[in-house]
């Protein structure tokens, strides 16, 4: 856009340009100003003329301006649209902007959305912990010394380091690091184009986070499943798994005890009477680790009770395919025809009383799940005749997994799970008649050794019941509304469809399995050098010790670690960067902080960092690794810059925040700095004639023309992110391709289309308005194939792994001792302070609690170590230790202890978090490449699981 | 300047017009303590405010804030006589811990310093945390939203030598004139809630104003506007529209706290209900409610058990498919209209007051 059409198009719109442009959210001179005209607002005050004492107070409600306000670039999970009050420049305090409508008069509506971080945010800005001005330290590293740095030097030293690395030992020797936070919507995504333009190595934080949701992966293809926090209301059963939303949903969770009053029934599943199970109708007091086995006792109830959705399973899961019961594997194709078709799976069908092929699998291409004509055999056994003569015995899966569950009727697993036989079986009762039930799982569930086994038992549980796809029902882990002008406007253009695919794109819509594969495809060609990053951590930092340990498996892997990893190597299942063996040179950690939450922090420090000739932090925050940074660049708040939060799908509405105020210091935005970074080692590289650094995967990179490549031939500039805002926006169907002013104006806007399946915005129903959303409709209602092997929700996996490991269908297994054979078991969640896993040094926050990291422990093991309420504690094991305050409490179960986290090193006694005991295990399974278990970004591989470490608390020496 | 409102004349109590009210619903209340930062952020930011939190939410059984107010004292024994009260120090509120920010990043000291409060404290508002009472599995706790309660008899206005407390003749709402006060705390020993603070860098009392400035402009107040939870209903006690008229005076399902300290507390609870009892046996024991009914009754009088059971039976309507209005109530379907009907403007719509006239 031209400025002088730019120019019109303000003056056109229905935005009121002021007379107080000395307060407005100045900008560079490209950006329209945009200041509500507070002279035409709605509902003037009363004129006040009291002056009398009462005016104290009267006077100190006063602003000068309001303007939209959001908590971007940040990984809180909620979207909270919020009205910022500015007083002389600064911003005084925000308030909830309550424009979220209901979507029906059925439902109550989603105002205000704020916890008690969001509605004091504007403080962090302003606070001892905000970073203000390019650092460099002096002195050795993490010895808290630094002196300020122009942004010229700054950028001059990290680009001649970046070229440097990259000349001398290739561009996968720099290893940028953004972690989960830094995944938004707005225009830090510049950043990570950015470092992926450089071939840079980019470690995979979901990997490090334990947000995996593993047993997903392996049932329904699918990243992720969720709703809309509204349709809680549409359960009439709502299942509290491994979860504690009144810390972790504070914006949503009303929509929970709010469908108890609507006679909707809710379980908390936990070891500990937590602040979410006290709404709770029932609390099953499980033991840490058996929740897999609850799962499956309920499971064993409603098929011995007749409780089951025969049809569901039938149609939508692989229960009915025949299992071959000389080598456990599935029936195919290939057996039956001699053909190469081992991706073709057989049912039997009633009406025909045959082996037939089953509609979904894989190898017929596109196909769905349609089964007119069809009655497909859920029970019994049969004999097939495969083409080389051999008759073979084939079972339903579902007649293995129903024996099975034999092994967890209440009272066998009574014992396993540590509630009474009855409360289980009424469970099962419960869940079995329950109209629609959904599942709250929330992102903890997965940061378990045996996350996988919890999910496939409450997926196992909600197919029998049929409870999938529908309104009210499902499991609910996290899912995204897309914008589709986010993939349109920041990506290498090479990369865009070409003039054909995008004609065809309007005629033909690609399945959700065929975007799947396509995902990886494009992944694998256009750079994208992911490594998960505790794969990293194992090659890199020294943690192979503890994941290669024995002792902290179980007893039958599937395949011993150290192999397993081999063989992942060895065939290219997971990918290796930095490639060769190469040691990492340049670390470049943005908005994240690896110190805080990677397994073994120590390990970090002691044996990857070393290797670093420079690690570069880029915050806004000082933070426990912008501690041991040689050089950080601070970043800009979120009242200071635009952004658009991501959307899960909690809330229907995509929340947007503008500039409200001039930034505090000298801080750039992500756009900006990547945007200079790559103009600078653009312009380094031209007079160099870089123009053929060769890349881990061995292109040869032009560095002269990255910066062409991120400001997409000069249609964004470094200086004004303007441009990216007006695109994603006008460019998203989602948001009726609405002007980014509009949007701002207002805080937030409701989407109108839950738009096309991506891997992290996996929706897959279709919006329709006045409805909440629900997820997997596209499966169930349209018959489309899910994307896994079989094209349905795959309880049977027939690698030998998994059958060596005996985890071929859903089971239960006992938790190993990971950290050594110790008493209790460390759990936790998010903190009800922090916000997500940042932030956790507010000082306001911070008097709220104790001022500082604590344990829960139950009454009985605080007696029995001779330990009082805020004793100082040394909480250990094999694998480290941190000293913290102890806070006993008779709501924790015996043998727990409960350390809620975000808690940074610098918050504990020599900066030895409560990290250092955990060394996160991850399962040789989740290395395979298997049909649909295929390792890509976001997306199944190694994965951190620091819950149920085990541990031993004592006094604290003095 | 000051009138007779709130107290008591020759025997009999001096009403005000109309009288305000909040209904906080514990079955809702999540202790985020979105209200207390409300608050926080709206007033109490000035020097000598660092320690104040007009508004807090505690962990049930717990020592609250301040520390063991419920055993503090204050109040009336009867009539116009009152009970002596202890005033809470600075501590028991726990005293706005500082932090050594400074030293920890800039300070060279590398990790021989690490991020903690100043003083080691040992107690604050919200120390007690998630602990809870009971034995475990029947361990139990809930949580208590408490600030002023713009008492009908507020002992504070009784307590105060020089006059300086008043209640509002149309809506109740008990201030402070700060310039009137001396700093006596007369009012802090009095006051059985121990919710008046003392600003050491002023000398005045300070507490919570029931943001009357909002009031004035039809916005509610920033505790109940912002509570996410949704839990914080607010009105006039005689708005026979409004929820609170209907959950405290039609329904009779909104209680006082510990009224029987005798000042007519306008803060009115619904009370907690929990899950059924773990028995020895691992299965739901329905012998006797997990909350021992005597402790609720000590906290909200004889009639609690009675509003509980009327929960429990609305509840099943729901679940039975029948309506319920006291459910409907309580869900609150349309913000802000349902939950405060006489404060639901947007303060982002109006213009500031600007130039008040001192």
């Amino acid at each position: 856009m031209t400025e002088i059409s730019r120019r019109k198009f303000i003056k056109g719109a229905t935005v009121v340009s002021l007379s107080m442009m000395s307060l407005s959210c100045g900008d560079s001179a490209k950006s329209p100003k945009i200041v509500k005209d507070l002279g035409k607002s709605l509902g003037n005050f009363i004129s006040p003329s009291y002056g009398d004492w009462q005016d104290v107070y009267r006077e100190q409600w006063q602003w000068d301006k309001v303007a939209k306000g959001a908590h971007h670039v940040l990984n809180c999970v909620s979207a909270c649209p919020f009205n910022v009050y500015v007083k002389d420049g600064i911003v005084w305090r925000e308030e909830q902007n309550p424009i979220m409508d209901a979507t029906s008069d059925e439902y109550p509506d989603f105002n205000p959305r704020g916890c008690q971080k969001g509605n004091c945010t504007s403080q962090l800005m302003y606070s001892p912990t905000r970073l203000q001005y390019p650092l460099k330290r002096v002195g050795e590293r993490g010895g808290g010394k630094w002196k300020r740095l122009s942004w010229d030097d700054a950028l001059d030293e990290i680009t001649d380091k970046m070229i440097e690395v990259a000349e001398e030992d290739g561009p996968d020797c720099i290893v940028y690091d953004s972690g989960t936070a830094n995944l938004g919507y707005g225009s830090e995504c510049a950043e990570m184009v950015f470092f992926n333009y450089t071939g840079a190595t980019s470690l995979e934080g979901w990997s490090s986070a334990g947000d995996m949701p593993l047993g997903v992966i392996m049932t329904y293809g699918l990243f992720n499943v969720d709703s809309s926090s509204d349709d809680y209301f549409n359960s009439d059963l709502i299942l509290l798994w491994i979860g504690n939303p009144s810390y972790t949903r504070i914006p949503d969770v009303h929509f929970m005890w709010e469908a108890r009053y609507n006679g909707t029934k809710i379980v908390s599943i936990a070891p500990d009477y937590n602040p979410s199970t006290m709404h709770c109708d029932t609390w099953l007091n499980v033991n840490i680790g058996s929740d897999a086995a609850l799962a499956l006792a309920a499971c064993q109830v409603i098929a011995e009770e007749g409780l089951l959705d025969t049809h569901f399973m039938q149609e939508q899961t692989d229960l009915p395919l025949l299992v071959r019961l000389d080598n456990q594997k599935f029936l195919t194709e290939a057996d039956m025809e001699g053909s190469d078709k081992d991706n073709i799976y057989y049912l039997w069908d009633k009406n025909s009383n045959s082996a037939v092929i089953a509609p979904g699998s894989e190898g017929l291409g596109r196909t769905t799940l349609d089964m007119t004509g069809l009655d497909p055999v859920l029970e019994g056994g049969f004999e097939v005749t495969l083409d080389n003569g051999e008759a073979v015995k084939v079972q339903p899966v579902w007649e293995v997994v129903k024996a099975h569950i034999q092994e967890y009727t209440p009272e066998k697993a009574a014992s396993i799970i540590g509630v009474g036989a009855d409360a289980i079986r009424s469970f099962g009762r419960d869940c079995g008649k329950a109209k629609a039930m959904s599942i709250f799982g929330s992102w903890g569930m997965m940061k378990h050794h045996h996350s996988d086994l919890y999910q496939r038992g409450m997926c196992l549980l909600l197919a029998l019941t049929g409870n999938v796809g529908k309104p009210g029902a499902g499991l609910r882990i996290g899912a995204w509304y897309i914008m589709s002008g986010l993939e349109l406007s920041i990506v290498d253009k090479a990369a865009e469809p070409a003039w054909w695919q995008k004609a065809l794109l309007k005629v033909y819509t690609p399945s959700v399995r065929e975007i799947s594969h396509f995902t990886r495809e494009y992944e694998e060609k256009y750079q994208y050098m992911w490594t998960p990053a505790l794969l990293f951590l194992y090659q890199h930092a020294g943690l192979d010790e503890a994941v290669n340990n024995p002792k902290y498996h179980d007893v039958n892997p599937g395949k011993p670690m150290k192999e397993a990893i081999k063989e992942a190597f060895d065939k290219g299942w997971l990918p290796q960067f930095p490639a060769n063996g190469k040691d990492p040179r340049m670390y470049i950690h943005t908005r994240v902080n690896p110190l805080r939450r990677y397994p073994k922090p120590q390990l970090v420090k002691e044996n990857l960092f070393p290797k670093f000739e420079m690690i570069v932090g880029i915050n806004v925050k000082m933070s426990a690794t912008c501690l041991y940074s040689d050089i950080i660049l601070p970043g800009t708040h979120f009242y200071e810059r635009r952004g658009i939060k991501y959307a899960q799908s909690y809330v229907p509405y995509y929340v947007v925040g503008d500039k409200v105020v001039e930034p505090h210091g000298d801080t750039k935005t992500e756009w900006e700095i990547s945007g200079l970074l790559a103009k600078i080692i653009s312009e380094k590289s031209k007079k160099k004639g870089l123009t053929k650094i060769k890349d881990a995967k061995g292109n040869n990179l032009d560095y002269t023309k990255i910066y062409d490549k991120w400001s997409r031939d000069g249609e964004f500039v470094p200086e004004d992110d303007w441009q990216y805002y007006e695109n994603v926006c006008t460019k998203s169907p989602e948001i009726g391709n609405r002007h980014w002013e509009e949007v701002v104006e207002k805080g937030a806007v409701h989407i109108e289309d839950y738009g096309p399946y991506r891997v992290h915005t996996n929706i897959c129903s279709d919006y329709k308005k006045g409805q909440p959303t629900f997820s997997s409709e596209w499966f169930v209602k349209k018959k489309e194939c899910w994307p896994t092997l079989t094209g349905r929700q795959q309880f049977y996996l027939d690698h030998d792994w998994f059958l060596a490991a005996k985890e071929h269908i859903p089971t239960h297994k006992g938790l190993p001792k990971i950290g050594g054979d110790y008493p209790l078991r460390l759990t936790g969640g998010h903190q009800r302070w922090s916000i997500h896993s940042s932030y956790s040094d507010h000082h306001q926050m911070l008097q709220l609690q104790r001022g500082e990291p604590v344990v829960f422990l139950g009454s009985d093991d605080a007696e029995a170590r001779g330990l009082k309420d805020n004793d100082r504690v040394r909480l250990f094991n094999d694998e480290g230790d941190c000293e913290l305050l102890v806070s006993v409490s008779p709501s924790v179960k015996p043998g727990q202890c409960i350390i809620y986290h975000a808690w940074e090193p610098h918050n504990f006694k020599n900066w030895k978090s409560n990290q250092e005991p955990v060394p996160s295990v991850w399962k040789s399974l989740h290395m395979l490449q298997y049909g649909h278990l295929h390792y890509k970004f976001v997306y199944g591989g190694p994965h951190h699981s620091p819950r149920g470490t085990t541990v031993d608390i004592e006094k604290a020496l003095a | 300047m000051t009138n007779n409102t709130g107290r008591l004349v020759d025997g009999k109590l001096q009403p005000p017009t109309r009288q305000l009210a909040m209904v906080f619903d514990l079955n809702k209340c999540i202790a985020c303590n979105t209200c207390t930062i409300a608050c926080k952020t709206q007033w109490t930011r000035d020097e000598g405010m660092d320690y104040m939190w007009w508004t807090i939410t505690n962990t049930l059984p717990g020592k609250g804030t301040p520390k063991d107010w419920e055993e503090s004292g204050g109040g009336f024994i009867s009539g116009n006589k009152m009970r002596p009260g202890h005033m809470p120090t600075k501590e028991d509120f726990g005293a706005a811990w500082e932090f050594n920010y400074d030293e920890v990043f800039q300070g060279g000291k590398g990790n021989k310093v690490h991020l903690k409060p100043k003083g080691n404290p040992q107690w604050g508002p919200n120390w007690d945390e998630d602990q809870g009472g009971g034995e475990y599995p029947n361990s139990y706790f809930f949580y208590l939203p408490r600030l002023c309660n713009h008492c009908n008899h507020p002992a504070c206005v009784e307590a105060c030598p020089r006059k300086a407390i008043e209640k509002r003749e149309e809506d109740g709402v008990v201030l402070i004139n700060e310039k009137r006060c001396k700093g006596y705390r007369f009012c802090m020993e009095a006051c059985p809630y121990k919710r008046i603070f003392f600003n050491f860098e002023k000398d005045v009392s300070q507490k919570c104003i029931f943001c009357y400035p909002r009031l004035e402009q039809g916005v509610a107040p920033a505790c109940a506007r912002q509570c996410p939870g949704r839990m914080r209903h607010v009105g006039y006690l005689d708005d026979e529209n409004s929820s609170v008229y209907k959950l405290v005076k039609k329904w009779k399902v909104a209680l006082p706290l510990h009224g029987e300290f005798g000042t007519g507390p306008n803060v009115y609870y619904i009370p907690p209900m929990a899950p059924p009892r773990t028995g020895a046996d691992g299965n739901p024991d329905y012998s006797k409610p997990r909350i021992p009914p005597e402790y609720l009754e000590g906290l909200f009088g004889p009639r609690v058990n009675e509003v509980l059971n009327t929960l429990e039976t609305e509840m099943q309507k729901r679940r039975d498919g029948k309506e319920s209005e006291i459910m409907r109530t309580l869900i609150v379907y349309k913000w802000p209209q349902d939950i405060f009907p006489s404060f639901s403007k947007e303060p982002a719509d109006l213009v500031p007051v600007k130039g008040v006239k001192k």
